[in-house]
């Protein structure tokens, strides 16, 4: 064993992750002494730009914070608006949201597991080299996403930052013949969704135990899109109104993203959680694929991610076949009108990261009197640099920088930071005396 | 008119707005205004920001052109690329996914069409384009496509010698040649 040294890597610049991040890592003695995910995009005011701006303009003002996930975005505030409006926007609004957002599942977990994954996994330091020896993987990851496009588009009118959604349901409900020939798509992408699992679960994941705690919706009969009580395996169980009684959020010197806790402690979203605690509300079909694979859910091995992505791919498919499949034009319009009233509302959605918590204050006249806006990377970001210190620690302290370097990356990926999403406002905190 | 031997797809892409949208609004403009198929035409598409899209696009294309916007060339300027002429990014993330990394990862799993082309059209100062620009740069573009040399420098493996840049808003400025 070579002696202890003292060890400084800088990776100034984090690749195939959304955004811009950096990490600093210091070690000295063999402990590591310092670990910081450096959040450096500047931050993006979206809670003070939505101050004062109709009801008719909040979702597409925030389908503009995330380029992958503006659905999740779209769909807290309609859900959060919509309470404080005290609406009702009925079945056929509540069937085609959770449709919506299974589109944007399919094409924001193709993505990952495809193309920003992937190459970790199968030794290549970029998507272009293992695209060369692994054509069969990157041609599927494409067309699974391009699929999860096409729902987008068939509600949203576009795939990047949609136009479709208005408080109280759509502007447009899609024809019978276009549902119908969407479900064809779907059927017939299904087997490749459903071999994706198995093929994930053969690749040579890292074995990384480690103990933490798993935050997600949790429905009473339904796999969580838009709706649910939080949970968490360690007991949690809370109407989304009282997340800021639990949750904490406070600036980090090191990042313009605020750092999230539970209780005081870091916790994890995203797909693993999502799994991980609603193992029971998987469809048959899809619970069977995972059973196939013989790995054991819920699991503390955080490189599963990749996994749980698969089989909430799957799941996002079959349940966007089952909604398509049972698709009839609604009578009269594709939502209910808003009527604005003063209030205040909550919404809280599964985006593909994980949970995205909104708060909207609302005027009489329907304009926003204050925004509060939780993206999912914020609140993993503890969670990560937690990570990252378990992980490199078990790795070993004395491989290379390179080594460090990369296993450190991996690491971060496997959380498929949204970094875009997560800047935000800095917090003024002044004490006069 | 050109006599393509074999049939070729023309794809604009862009965002929709500002003067990134002119690929998108060539695009559109021949599929409504012009007969595509008189330009040896076999299909014509607008894709808005297509990310990893446009490999799905290139399924089953033999020959390609691909119109988009380019930054740093005069305003108005046509210049003709190929795809080894576009650095790219090998380290794609979703926030560097242009073009370039697209046509990049097609070339490696096979799916880079063996004749393609693509077709710059300059912003300038990136202010969006007048109506009146617009209406220059299609016809301008529908000339191109026009030229007697066109199905042959479309339909070629192997780089051409030719003129390589115009300015569709500069009267003087001849088309390609």
């Amino acid at each position: 064993m070579s002696e202890p040294r003292e060890i400084r890597i800088e990776v100034p610049v984090l690749t195939r992750v959304e955004g811009e991040g950096a990490l600093d890592l210091e070690v000295s003695n063999g402990q590591i002494d310092k670990v910081q995910l450096r959040i450096f995009e500047p931050p993006r005011y979206f809670e003070k730009f939505l101050e004062g701006r109709g009801h008719d303009e909040v979702l597409d003002i925030v389908a503009r914070i995330c380029g992958i996930c503006p659905v999740a975005y779209q769909m807290s505030a309609s859900h959060a608006i919509e309470q404080a409006f005290e609406m009702q926007p009925g079945p056929w609004v509540r069937a085609m949201r959770r449709l919506f957002y299974c589109g944007e599942w399919i094409e924001s977990h193709a993505l990952h597991i495809h193309l920003l994954a992937l190459p970790d996994f199968l030794g290549y330091n970029n998507a272009v080299a293992m695209a060369a020896d692994h054509p069969e993987a990157v041609t599927r990851g494409v067309s699974l996403q391009a699929l999860g496009n096409r729902i987008l588009r068939l509600l949203g009118g576009r795939s990047v930052h949609p136009v479709g959604v208005r408080i109280g349901g759509f502007y447009h409900a899609p024809s019978e013949a276009e549902a119908a020939e969407l479900l064809a798509a779907i059927d017939a992408a299904l087997p490749e969704a459903a071999s994706l699992i198995g093929w994930c679960a053969r690749l040579d994941l890292p074995d990384d135990h480690q103990r933490f705690t798993s935050v997600a919706l949790r429905h009473p009969d339904e796999y969580p899109l838009n709706e649910g009580r939080l949970v968490s395996n360690d007991g949690l169980d809370i109407d989304i109104s009282d997340y800021a009684e639990h949750f904490v959020e406070s600036h980090a010197p090191h990042s313009t993203a605020l750092h999230s806790h539970l209780h005081g402690r870091p916790y994890l979203v995203g797909p693993l959680a999502r799994l991980n605690l609603n193992l029971d509300r998987l469809p048959t079909e899809t619970r069977a694929l995972l059973d196939a694979t013989g790995v054991a859910f819920p699991s503390d091995n955080m490189f599963h991610s990749l996994l749980a992505r698969a089989v909430e791919l799957h799941f996002a498919l079959s349940e966007a076949a089952r909604l398509l499949r049972a698709y009839r034009l609604p009578e009269g319009e594709a939502g209910v009108t808003a009527t604005p009233k003063a209030g205040t509302g909550f919404g809280c959605t599964e985006a593909p990261r994980g949970i995205l918590w909104h708060r909207y204050e609302m005027d009489a006249a329907g304009k926003v009197v204050k925004a509060t806006i939780i993206p999912p990377t914020s609140q993993n970001q503890p969670r990560i640099e937690e990570d990252l210190r378990t992980s490199l620690e078990a790795f070993g302290l004395d491989r290379t920088d390179d080594e460090l370097r990369l296993h450190a990356e991996m690491v971060i990926r496997n959380y498929d930071p949204c970094i875009s999403c997560a800047t935000h406002f800095l917090r003024l905190d002044v004490q006069r005396r | 008119m050109c006599s393509a031997v074999e049939p070729l797809t023309l794809i604009g892409v862009g965002s929709p707005q500002g003067a990134d949208a002119i690929g998108l609004l060539v695009a559109q403009w021949l599929t409504a205004t012009a007969d595509p198929s008189r330009l040896g035409l076999s299909r014509v598409e607008a894709l808005d920001r297509p990310g990893l899209e446009l490999l799905e696009a290139l399924h089953g294309v033999d020959a390609l052109l691909l119109l988009d916007a380019v930054a740093d060339l005069p305003r108005g300027a046509l210049h003709l690329l190929r795809p080894e002429h576009l650095a790219y990014r090998a380290n794609i993330s979703p926030h560097t996914l242009g073009v370039a990394e697209a046509l990049a990862l097609a070339r490696a799993v096979g799916r880079l069409p063996s004749r393609c082309h693509i077709l710059g059209i300059g912003l300038g100062d990136a202010h969006p384009f007048t109506s009146a620009e617009i209406v220059t740069i299609c016809d301008s573009v529908y000339a191109l496509l026009s030229l007697p040399r066109a199905a042959e420098i479309w339909h070629s493996r192997d780089p051409i010698e030719w003129n390589m840049t115009c300015n569709s808003l500069s009267p003087k400025t001849p088309l390609f040649a």
